[in-house]
C-alpha cells in the first residue's frame, strides 16, 4: 500500500503526460484532421495489437539478442580507448581528429560496406550499433577522466595507489558521472539504431517490426511497434537510472 | 471654232459622266436579283449543332474550310458564285442540297458575299428559302467567340490568353530521380507558354512527398509510385490521380550468375530482397496460381538498393529488386546476373502516377490541363529525341551521361503521360488482397479518385493546337488510351 503511495505521488505528472498524449492523438484522430495515413486510429491500432500481440515478445527477445551484446561490446571498447586516451595526453591529441572522422560517418552509408564485410548479418547488425552509439560513451570516458580532480590524484599518489588498483578504485568512480552521463546517450542511441540495424535478415525484433511496416505503407503496425518499443525502453531506462543512482551514491545528489 | 470645241468637250464630260454613272446602274438590277437573307446568331447556332433538322454549309474557299472549320459543316467551295459565276453556284448548291430535307446555315467569311451567292443559288434552284439561314458575323466571328467548337481547335499562340491556369506556380515534387517530361517541358517552354511555372519541393521518401501533398505543401507528386498514393487513398488522404509518368521503371530483379530464373513463380520458397508492396510482384504470383504471395516468398523488406546488392553478393538473399537508377552499376558488374525486370513480371505495371490533392484538381482544372498538354508536348519531343534526352534529365540530376543513359534508352524504361485507369484498378486490387489497404478502402471507389477525363480532353487541344506532323504520335496516344481506360 505504501508502495503505491510513494508510486503514485513520485510519478502522476509523469502518467498525466502521457494520458494527455494519447488523450490528443485520440482526439486529433477521432475527431481533428490528422493526417489518417500516418495517424490511424486508436481502434486501428487496438486492432493490429490484437493480431499481433504475440509478436511483441519474440520482437523483444530478438533485439534483446542483439542489444545485449552491443551495449557490452560498446561500453568495452569506449572504457578502454577512453581512458587510454583521456590519461595519454600525447595520444589524444594524435588520435582526436580520427576519431572525430569516423564519429561522424552516418550509419546509412556504412551500412552496405558492414554487410558486405561482417562474416553474417547478425554481427554486421552488432557492428552497425556499436558503431553508432560507441562515441557518446567514448567522448564521456575522455573528458571525465580529463577532467577528474587533481586532489584525488594526490590523495591517490599518497597512499601510493598503482595500476589496477589506482585505476578501478580512483580514476573510474571518479570520471564516473560523466562515464554514466554519456552512456545513458549510448543506451538511448541503441533503441534509436535498432530500427535500422534489426533489418538484415532479421524475422523479428522491435526495430524490425518499425521499420518493416513503414516501408509496407502499414502504419497501424508502425504505431503499434513504436508504443511497444518506447515503453520497454522507459523501464530499461528507469532500471538504468536506479543503478546509476547506486553507483554514484557518493556525489551530492 | 473655240465654241464648238467647248461643246464638243461637253458632250464628252457628260457622256464620261453617263458611263461612270452607268456602272452602278448597270448593277443595279443584279442586286434587286439578291434574294434577302435570314440570320442566327452564333450562339443560337452553337445549340443547333448536334440538331438532325440543321445541317451546316461551310461556303467558303476549300482550303480555308479544311484548315478549320464548324465540326460537322459539310464543306461547298462557293468562290467561283461569289466572283458572279452564278451557274456554278447553282451547280454547286443543286448538287448540296440532292435528296437533302433540312436547314441548311450558311457559314461563310463575314456572313456577307459568300452566303449572299449561295442564298441566291439556292432560290435559283427553288430551295424552300424559309429553311436557310445564314451565321451572323461568319466563321470569323464564330472561331472568336467559340474557340473550342472549331476543328482545329484555338490557335496555338492565342490559347494562353484565352485560358489562363488558375495557379500559375506549381509545386511539384520528383522524388529524386526526376521526371524527363517534366525536365522538358521545363526546358523547351512548354509549361511558360501555357503560364505555368514550376517550383520543386524535395522530398526523398515517397512517404515524405506523400505527406507534403496530403498537407498541402506540394500541388503535384510524379515519382512516388502507385502503391504509396493508393494506400494514402485507402487510409482516407483525399488525392486524385490524373496522369502518369513512368508505365514501367527499369527496375532488374538481380541474383547471382547462373541462378535459375523461369518467371516469377522462381521466387516461390526463396529468399528475396523485394517490397511486397510493390504489387507487381505479388500481383503476378497470384496471376500463376501462388494462392498466398505474402507466405509462398520470404520478402526480405526494408532494405535500401545498396544494402540490398550488399546482401545478395554474400549469399543472404536469393535475389534482390533494384532500382532504375542502379541499372548502370548492375550491368556493370561481373558477379550480378539481371534475371529480369520488373516490366517483364507484369508488363505496364503503371509504375509512377501523377497525382494531386482532389480539392486541388477541382478547383483547377485549367491547370491540370495545361500541365498534362505541356507533357504531352514533352512525350512527344522525348519520343522523337531520347539521345538528347539523355543529356537533358543527366543535367538536372547532376550525373552523367552513361548513368543515365543505361536505364534511359534500355526499352523497358517506358514514360507515359496516360493516367492509365485499368491498372490503377488492378493495383488497387492487389494490394487489397494482399493485405496493403487501410481496412477503410472498403468504404472507397478508386474510381472517385482517379481523373481521365481532363488527360482526355488535354489529349484532343493538344493534337489540336500541334497534331500538324505528329499525326502518327497524336494517333498511338488515342489508342493507348482506349486500350488502358476503360
Amino acid at each position: 500500500m505504501n508502495m503505491v503511495k510513494t508510486f503514485v505521488k513520485k510519478y502522476w505528472v509523469t502518467v498525466l503526460i502521457f494520458a494527455g498524449l494519447v488523450g490528443l492523438y485520440y482526439y486529433s484522430t477521432e475527431f481533428g484532421n490528422a493526417n489518417p495515413f500516418l495517424f490511424p486510429k486508436v481502434s486501428s491500432i487496438a486492432k493490429v495489437y490484437e493480431s499481433d500481440k504475440h509478436l511483441m515478445g519474440q520482437n523483444l527477445w530478438a533485439s534483446f539478442k542483439m542489444m545485449i551484446p552491443a551495449v557490452f561490446l560498446s561500453l568495452a571498447i569506449a572504457l578502454s580507448l577512453g581512458t587510454f586516451l583521456g590519461l595519454n595526453k600525447k595520444a589524444r591529441e594524435a588520435l582526436h581528429p580520427v576519431i572525430y572522422t569516423f564519429s561522424v560517418v552516418p550509419a546509412i552509408l556504412l551500412s552496405p560496406f558492414v554487410l558486405l564485410m561482417a562474416p553474417n548479418m547478425f554481427v554486421a547488425s552488432i557492428i552497425l550499433i556499436v558503431y553508432s552509439t560507441v562515441w557518446a560513451t567514448l567522448f564521456a570516458t575522455i573528458t571525465g577522466i580529463q577532467t577528474i580532480d587533481k586532489s584525488y590524484l594526490d590523495k591517490a599518489a599518497t597512499l601510493e595507489l598503482k595500476g589496477f588498483e589506482k585505476f578501478f578504485k580512483v580514476i573510474l568512480p571518479a570520471a564516473s558521472p560523466s562515464i554514466l552521463a554519456g552512456f545513458v546517450n549510448s543506451l538511448r542511441n541503441t533503441f534509436i539504431m535498432l530500427v535500422y540495424a534489426e533489418m538484415y535478415g532479421a524475422q523479428y525484433g522491435m526495430g524490425y517490426y518499425v521499420k518493416k511496416f513503414a516501408d509496407f505503407g502499414m502504419y497501424n503496425k508502425v504505431w503499434l511497434g513504436f508504443v511497444f518499443m518506447v515503453i520497454v525502453m522507459v523501464i530499461v531506462m528507469q532500471l538504468f537510472e536506479k543503478l546509476k543512482d547506486r553507483l554514484l551514491k557518493w556525489t551530492i545528489n | 471654232m473655240n465654241k464648238r470645241i467647248i461643246s464638243l468637250l461637253l458632250v464628252l464630260v457628260m457622256a464620261l459622266g453617263l458611263v461612270a454613272c452607268g456602272a452602278p446602274a448597270a448593277e443595279a438590277p443584279a442586286e434587286a436579283e439578291n434574294v434577302p437573307m435570314q440570320y442566327i446568331k452564333a450562339d443560337e447556332a452553337k445549340e443547333l449543332l448536334e440538331s438532325d433538322e440543321y445541317v451546316f454549309f461551310d461556303i467558303r474557299k476549300a482550303a480555308d474550310s479544311s484548315a478549320n472549320s464548324i465540326p460537322g459543316a459539310l464543306a461547298y467551295d462557293m468562290d467561283a458564285a461569289k466572283e458572279g459565276d452564278a451557274e456554278a453556284g447553282k451547280a454547286t448548291m443543286t448538287e448540296a442540297t440532292k435528296g437533302l430535307d433540312k436547314k441548311i446555315i450558311l457559314v461563310c467569311y463575314s456572313g456577307k458575299r459568300y452566303a449572299q451567292a449561295a442564298t441566291n443559288a439556292l432560290s435559283a434552284i427553288g430551295y424552300d428559302m424559309s429553311k436557310v439561314y445564314t451565321l451572323e458575323g461568319g466563321f470569323t466571328n464564330w472561331s472568336e467567340v467559340l474557340p473550342e467548337l472549331t476543328t482545329a481547335g484555338p490557335v496555338a499562340p492565342e490559347a494562353p490568353a484565352a485560358e489562363v491556369p488558375e495557379v500559375s506556380t506549381v509545386r511539384w515534387n520528383w522524388g529524386t530521380s526526376a521526371n524527363i517530361l517534366v525536365a522538358l517541358a521545363i526546358d523547351k517552354g512548354y509549361f511558360a507558354e501555357y503560364g505555368l511555372t514550376i517550383e520543386f519541393v524535395n522530398a526523398n521518401e515517397n512517404a515524405n512527398a506523400m505527406t507534403l501533398l496530403a498537407t498541402g505543401q506540394v500541388d503535384v507528386v510524379s515519382n512516388s509510385g502507385t502503391a504509396s498514393p493508393l494506400q494514402n487513398i485507402a487510409a482516407g488522404v483525399d488525392m486524385t490521380m490524373f496522369g502518369g509518368h513512368m508505365v514501367q521503371g527499369c527496375m532488374p530483379v538481380i541474383a547471382k550468375p547462373g541462378t535459375e530464373w523461369n518467371g516469377v513463380e522462381s521466387l516461390v520458397g526463396k529468399k528475396a530482397a523485394i517490397n511486397p508492396s510493390y504489387f507487381a510482384f505479388t500481383g503476378a504470383l497470384m496471376d500463376a496460381g501462388v494462392e498466398d504471395p505474402m507466405t509462398a516468398v520470404n520478402w526480405v523488406s526494408g532494405m535500401s538498393y545498396p544494402d540490398a546488392l550488399a546482401a545478395l553478393q554474400r549469399g543472404e538473399v536469393d535475389y534482390a529488386l533494384m532500382g532504375t537508377g542502379q541499372n548502370f552499376q548492375v550491368q556493370n558488374m561481373p558477379d550480378i546476373e539481371i534475371m529480369c525486370y520488373q516490366g517483364d513480371v507484369m508488363p505496364d505495371y503503371s509504375c509512377c502516377r501523377m497525382e494531386a490533392p482532389t480539392e486541388f484538381v477541382k478547383n483547377n482544372p485549367i491547370t491540370i490541363k495545361c500541365i498534362l498538354k505541356a507533357l504531352i508536348r514533352a512525350q512527344a519531343y522525348y519520343e522523337a529525341n531520347k539521345e538528347e534526352c539523355v543529356d537533358i534529365l543527366a543535367k538536372y540530376i547532376n550525373a552523367d551521361h552513361d548513368y543515365v543513359a543505361a536505364y534511359m534508352l534500355n526499352d523497358y524504361y517506358k514514360v507515359h503521360v496516360d493516367p492509365l485507369a485499368n491498372s490503377i484498378r488492378r493495383a488497387w486490387n492487389i494490394l487489397d488482397k494482399t493485405g496493403f489497404l487501410d481496412e477503410n478502402a472498403k468504404n472507397i471507389n478508386i474510381d472517385d479518385h482517379i481523373n481521365t477525363s481532363i488527360y482526355e480532353q488535354a489529349l484532343a487541344e493538344a493534337e489540336a493546337e500541334f497534331g500538324a506532323g505528329n499525326e502518327a504520335f497524336f494517333a498511338s496516344l488515342k489508342e493507348y488510351y482506349a486500350a488502358n481506360n476503360g
